[in-house]
């Protein structure tokens, strides 16, 4: 199943949304990659399955993000 | 020992805090929001979790606006010196406890902001309402003031003030160190802005944390700056919260025992923790009401009137000697100022001080039964 790094800006908001995420059903787990997140905390959600409707979801919970990656 | 100076500090903290901080020394003690090893990134969890139920506890929506801070001091400093820091007006009570009377009257002594100081009528909301009316102006900035006095009891009509400073469009903070975890804060309900809390005192976690609470966190600037664990490569500090106002490592350890802290109080209640310190208090007040030689400055514990504290004075002694002589008979009290001027200046003690008993959530009857044995042997002499 396709990967997706969503990228934010603060561990505090990976955390959020990992939870936001899980509580809808979808596999995700915070990682840190400086690769993947030079500018900013360094930590990203992976997450499996529909990008976009995580996307949606991670918009609608006010989760600051500063980039996406496909794996 | 029996010991009555919870509004000092809680103490004992229930063993799920004391084991919460053991637990994440021992297991994942590694700087949360800093590395990627699972360590890390449990400990990081630890203080999400933490966050989340302080957030939660204040009916605040965004838990990223929950901020740790080493104690209430800190969060009311940060919030002061941030609205005030282009200079105007500050609103404080005449009951207002050193951690805003200090901030505020350095402000106006540097010349960089002024302050004004509106009068609580104990037992008259209404009148405390029109003094807080009639102090805010068009400079004011800021109104602040404590939700209970930590001298006298005396609570303040702070959802009323809240409305107030909605409606006049002037931000509002409120000092819970005598009232978080003791009564229930809903920061949406009551449309408070900003609330400052310490960690270990009704929220029963260990010293050293603190919690600042955030509506309008838009309006706030770093007291300190530095490593955030985000944007390193960025000389200009996080503007987004809690990042901009945590720099430097946390105090993960305390945040456990935080975290442990609040869930105990959740479990049980903040209305049922508030009724049975009041009864507990009000008992103890009955017992004394008509002692000879004691003199109750405190108005009777009671929902919405009073916070669980018991604040007097025995005849021919100054309040630190009387919280001696209690300490002599085997119960702990505060004696002297209480870091409190305004409020013992207010009520006539500048002289004297004063010698407070305050109730926490483990506190029982007998503790009440003793504390007032022990009080009546000092008015008659008996130590």
């Amino acid at each position: 199943m396709e990967e997706t790094y969503f990228l934010t800006s603060s561990i505090t908001y990976a955390m959020r949304g990992e939870e936001l995420l899980r509580n809808s059903g979808f596999r995700a787990h915070v990682v840190r990659d400086r690769e993947l997140n030079p500018h900013g905390c360094g930590y990203a959600i992976c997450v499996r399955g529909d990008r976009r409707a995580a996307e949606a979801l991670l918009v609608s919970g006010h989760i600051r993000t500063v980039g996406v990656r496909e794996a | 020992m029996v010991y009555l100076d919870n509004a000092a500090t809680t103490f004992p903290k229930p063993a799920a805090v004391t084991e919460g901080v053991l637990r994440a020394m021992r297991l994942f003690g590694a700087n949360p929001g800093r590395s990627g090893h699972r360590l890390s990134l449990a400990a990081a969890r630890e203080v999400y979790r933490c966050r989340e139920l302080a957030a939660e506890s204040f009916g605040l929506a965004q838990p990223e606006n929950a901020v740790f801070t080493k104690n209430c001091t800190e969060a009311l400093n940060i919030v002061i010196q941030s609205l005030l820091a282009e200079g105007g007006e500050c609103v404080v009570s005449d009951l207002e406890h050193n951690a805003v009377y200090r901030p505020v009257w350095e402000l106006a002594r540097g010349g960089r902001a002024a302050y004004r100081v509106a009068q609580v009528v104990p037992g008259e909301p209404e009148r405390t309402l029109e003094n807080f009316g009639a102090a805010v102006g068009a400079e004011t900035r800021l109104v602040v003031c404590t939700g209970a006095s930590n001298v006298f009891g005396v609570k303040l009509p702070v959802a009323c003030i809240a409305a107030m400073c909605r409606e006049r469009g002037v931000p509002f903070l409120l000092d819970a160190a005598q009232t978080a975890g003791a009564e229930v804060i809903d920061m949406e309900r009551d449309g408070v802005d900003f609330v400052a809390a310490p960690g270990h005192k009704g929220l029963m976690g260990p010293m050293g944390t603190g919690l600042l609470l955030a509506r309008r966190p838009e309006l706030l600037r770093p007291l300190l700056y530095g490593g955030t664990g985000s944007a390193s490569l960025e000389p200009e500090q996080p503007r987004a919260l809690p990042d901009m106002l945590e720099a430097g490592t946390l105090d993960l350890p305390g945040i456990a025992g935080l975290a442990q802290g609040l869930a105990w109080v959740r479990a049980r209640g903040e209305k049922n923790i508030e009724a049975r310190e009041l009864s507990l208090s009000a008992s103890l007040w009955d017992a004394l009401s008509r002692v000879e030689g004691v003199r109750l400055l405190s108005p009777r514990p009671e929902r919405g009137i009073a916070a669980p504290m018991v604040t007097l004075l025995v005849s021919g002694m100054t309040g630190e000697a009387a919280a001696a002589g209690l300490d002599a008979l085997g119960v702990a009290a505060r004696g002297g100022y209480h870091c409190a001027a305004l409020a013992h200046r207010k009520y006539g003690t500048l002289g004297t001080g004063a010698c407070r008993l305050s109730f926490g959530p483990l506190n029982t009857p007998e503790d009440a039964e003793k504390a007032a044995w022990a009080v009546k042997k000092l008015a008659a002499g008996q130590y």
